[in-house]
């Protein structure tokens, strides 16, 4: 009884006390949007989506309004597994789960306002368990223990990346390291003389000054939309420990060497900078990804008639200068504090190119290899003296890349 | 706010029923929602931000040809391998894949470096809609849709719905470009995840605004006191979200600073310079701040110690809070110790949003005290009106509910004429203090059956002046003052709002005189 003159009393509070026209409206809405998917399938995708939404919209309002009765809930489940059926029809595989997810959520909702005080308290806190021994399974999987990897793979996986939870929280752990850049070398066709057409886009590049643009030399801008330019690149750095190739390290720098040889590109030969890092295949397709875009959008700048033949990539680290480099009077930008590293020849459409320049079978011997920027004379540079070296640097990146160097690269 | 450890019943019975009591206490005892609106508006602004600069990158980073294009995505969600490990001890035992039986399964080594016979599953589960929304015009217009409706969000209108949408739309973005993703981007998500479990929108907010104004209009309509007090009611899914964010922030600090002490780097005290001195990251590229770092580096000892101190701060900060946080005496410490690091993060690596959105989850923890202080301080100095109205009149309570929605401060008391002659239990005198009655007694004769604001001078305006007064003196409206500025606003407000005396009509009859015997005074 009480509960019914709270109600009431609620009732004439609320701007909208009575749930049953926004929740009907709805639920006839849902239902005629997925009634004209499965008639017309393709005929009115926008339709449907948009009848679907606005009933959702409406259906949603009716649970704020009457968010204690599992009725309510209830048809709204139904609302959503409606919903699901209407998106599956026009093939919008990613709106169906959000709506099976929303059924199951209004699901629970139902389940809850059925409980009493006492048992809702209790299902709630097993959710809170739930939902942070998810997060808790993202932070240990990582590199973690057994229990927290078959958890994250068996349990938590969907619910965690659906609702976007996975991340570990390991920031600037175990160090701080230096940032990624992208180089790309896009080639056009040649002109008549068979000489190249080629230009270089730099991911995040910067002007003058330092401030980051875009390859179209416009301000990138905010600084938001700069640090997102610099985790896209982070996504191409994860290497791969794996190696079932066949082809041992020995052999591959012995390949290098052969190959850096007949085209005078020296190795660094510096013990603390590995010089060959393959990445992993989840970096591969992203950088697949990224050829097909920068070969897609970045036409050449005096001649944008010319077709894309294909593209080099190059991912940079950007060395971070030391206290003592800093102090000798280093300037964090010298050529030298980037390494980059060549990750393939690619075509247009993302298909990586095998170039045999060892005509032995085997993959291009550059490939994951460091090509190193370093001083003139830099073998016959006396050893321990401070300071950066002086002199010119030479950018064997242009060498490798067989293009000139137009003051585009460090 | 409940969340005070000190606070907490005193333990009594067994130790099970000690922990229920205490955690019942932590999870399920209402709390003011103030605060929750308080951080809605704060990371609804963000929000709306972030997702505003995706406006020149649209295509960029979303379209059909972006950076990772619809075709790498399908691949990304269909096919992307994950394994388990095994039950038993094989995994071990295995050196490179499975040997493939079939060219699908050479291939499929060739890319994912296994055999498809050996991932527990394959793809991502996850919902935006530009997966499925690619044509320029038509993203745009999603786009924008969102857009207003973060902006709605973040305002507080329809929150419940509103915030739900936002997060859906903010999910749309982030799952469409998983490679572009940050920090930022992490704690924006539990933000508004946590903003759509609790009642965000019950303070800082038009649905706060519009409740006044639909109490108070219910209220005179009936010929009932407008309600004396609009403070939010305290609710337990509010303090079930804050507790969420403020364990949620905990767990953060814990794992990123127990995940520090993997590094050698936060060891030998060097790693801060790793930030610092990073070109992408930090302003090196100004010359006086790469004259600082040459300073500090050429004076090793000073150098030690600032990155010694950088480091233990750091340290010091992470493992610390997440347990003396909730301890009262050391909550402000701990506070100020976390604004600080992530202000050192916003000026050294230039991660201003991820480090506002942290101050964000940070504000979780402010003492319920302090943001009442917050809430009132726009009251001080603020002016304070008499408008007085006839409740018979529809359109003069109708305007009068609209004043007392938008006078958030409650700057403005209501004076209703309509009272003389009603019994006495109608009116609502009793609901008000001694002095609210006779702070609102007296107006000229001439205005009685007029809507007309008294100024605290005792001018009395009418019409348009009315609405005039009221944008100059209500918290709530004076950032549009400038719009009284624009020439011909005055002359098309007086011709809406015709009076045959929209200036001021000079100064009212002195408060303690006049008095009419029943006059009503309504907060």
């Amino acid at each position: 009884m009480a509960s019914v003159e709270v109600t009431r009393q609620r009732d004439e509070e609320a701007l909208i006390g009575n749930p049953w026209p926004l929740l009907v409206s709805g639920l006839v809405t849902i239902a005629l949007g997925a009634l004209l998917s499965s008639l017309f399938k393709d005929a009115a995708p926008w339709l449907t989506v948009l009848l679907v939404s606005v009933g959702a919209v409406a259906v949603g309002g009716a649970v704020v309004v009457r968010y204690d009765s599992a009725l309510v809930w209830g048809l709204a489940a139904l609302g959503a597994s409606v919903g699901s059926v209407g998106f599956q029809e026009i093939g919008w595989d990613s709106a169906q789960l959000l709506f099976i997810v929303l059924m199951a959520a209004a699901g629970v909702g139902a389940l809850l306002a059925l409980l009493p005080t006492t048992a809702r308290w209790i299902a709630i806190s097993a959710l809170i368990v739930l939902h942070f021994g998810g997060i808790l399974t993202a932070i240990c999987s990582a590199n973690g223990t057994w229990v927290a990897a078959t958890l994250w793979n068996y349990f938590y996986r969907p619910h965690l990346q659906f609702m976007y939870l996975n991340n570990a929280y390991h920031f600037y752990s175990p160090e701080p390291g230096p940032a990624v850049l992208m180089w790309f070398c896009i080639y056009y066709e040649p002109n008549a003389d068979e000489s190249k057409n080629w230009r270089w886009v730099k991911v995040p590049d910067f002007d003058k000054e330092g401030h980051p643009i875009r390859p179209d030399g416009r301000r990138l801008w905010p600084n938001t939309e700069y640090t997102r330019r610099l985790s896209m690149v982070e996504s191409i750095n994860f290497p791969e420990f794996r190696d079932f190739s066949g082809i041992t390290l020995v052999e591959r720098q012995q390949r290098r060497a052969k190959a850096g040889a007949f085209r005078h590109i020296p190795m660094l030969d510096d013990p603390d900078i590995p010089e060959y890092r393959a990445p992993n295949e989840i970096s591969k397709i992203w950088i697949e990804a990224y050829v097909r875009h920068v070969a897609r959008t970045y036409r050449h700048e005096k001649k944008p008639e010319l077709a894309v033949k294909s593209v080099k990539v190059y991912r940079v680290t950007h060395k971070i200068a030391n206290a003592k480099q800093i102090a000798d009077g280093w300037d964090p930008y010298d050529p030298m504090m980037y390494l980059p590293y060549y990750e393939g020849e690619y075509e247009p459409d993302g298909s990586p190119q095998n170039n045999f320049l060892v005509e032995d079978g085997l993959p291009d011997p550059f490939l994951h290899w460091l090509i190193p920027i370093l001083p003139e004379h830099w073998r016959e540079r006396a050893p321990f003296r401070p300071g950066p070296p002086e002199g010119k640097r030479i950018n064997y990146v242009l060498i490798h890349a067989g293009v000139k160097d137009e003051d585009i690269l460090p | 706010m409940s969340g005070r450890a000190d606070d907490r019943l005193s333990a009594s019975g067994n130790a099970v029923t000690n922990v229920a009591r205490n955690w019942i206490w932590f999870w399920f005892s209402p709390s003011d929602p103030t605060l929750l609106g308080l951080i809605r508006l704060f990371a609804g602004f963000l929000t709306f931000w972030v997702c505003l600069a995706y406006t020149v990158d649209l295509q960029e980073l979303f379209g059909p040809n972006a950076w990772v294009d619809l075709q790498a995505l399908q691949e990304y969600r269909t096919e992307m391998p994950y394994r388990a490990r095994s039950f038993d001890w094989s995994e071990a035992d295995r050196n490179g894949p499975l040997p493939p039986q079939n060219e699908d399964e050479r291939r499929y080594i060739e890319r994912y470096g296994l055999n498809p016979r050996e991932p527990h599953t394959q793809g991502y589960l996850a919902f935006s809609i530009w997966y499925h929304v690619t044509d320029p015009r038509w993203m745009m217009v999603v786009h924008v849709s969102i857009l207003v409706v973060v902006f709605l969000f973040m305002v507080g209108f329809c929150t419940r719905i509103t915030s739900v949408l936002t997060w859906l739309g903010v999910l749309s973005y982030t799952q469409r470009a998983p490679t572009t993703l940050f920090g930022m981007d992490t704690m924006m998500n539990l933000l508004l995840i946590y903003l759509m479990i609790g009642p965000s929108g019950a303070a800082f907010s038009v649905d706060s605004l519009i409740v006044r104004y639909w109490r108070t209009w219910r209220a005179l309509r009936a010929r009932r006191p407008a309600p004396a007090s609009f403070k939010p009611t305290p609710r337990i899914s509010a303090n079930f979200a804050l507790r969420c964010m403020q364990f949620n922030l905990c767990l953060i600090y814990f794992t990123s600073g127990v995940s520090k002490l993997l590094g050698q780097a936060w060891w030998s005290g060097t790693a801060v310079w790793g930030t610092i001195a990073n070109p992408e990251f930090s302003p090196i590229h100004y010359e006086w701040f790469l004259a600082f770092l040459r300073f500090l580096a050429s004076h090793r000892w000073l150098w030690e110690v600032s990155m010694t101190a950088g480091a233990t701060f750091t340290l010091a900060t992470e493992l610390g809070f997440p347990f003396l946080v909730w301890l009262r005496p050391w909550r402000w410490l701990m506070l100020c110790m976390a604004v600080m690091l992530h202000t050192g993060i916003a000026i050294f690596m230039g991660l201003n949003t991820f480090s506002l959105m942290m101050v964000g989850l940070l504000m979780s923890f402010l003492p319920p005290e302090t943001v009442q202080w917050f809430v009132q301080l726009p009251s001080h100095g603020a002016r304070h009106l008499r408008l007085a109205f006839n409740s018979r009149s529809r359109r003069q309570v109708r305007a009068v509910s609209v004043v007392r929605g938008l006078d958030a401060w409650e700057q403005v008391r209501l004076v209703d004429h309509a009272g003389r002659g009603r019994p006495t239990g109608e009116t609502v005198a009793s609901v008000n203090s001694p002095a609210s009655v006779d702070s609102a007694s007296g107006e000229s004769a001439s205005h009685s059956d007029q809507l007309h604001l008294i100024t605290p001078e005792g001018e009395t305006r009418t019409g348009f002046a009315i609405f005039e007064a009221l944008v100059r003196s209500l918290r709530l409206l004076q950032p549009f003052i400038p719009l009284l500025l624009i020439p011909g606003v005055r002359r098309i407000g007086t011709n809406w709002f015709p009076t045959d005396d929209n200036a001021h009509v000079g100064p009212g009859p002195r408060a303690s005189r006049s008095q009419p015997e029943n006059q009503k005074v309504i907060r």
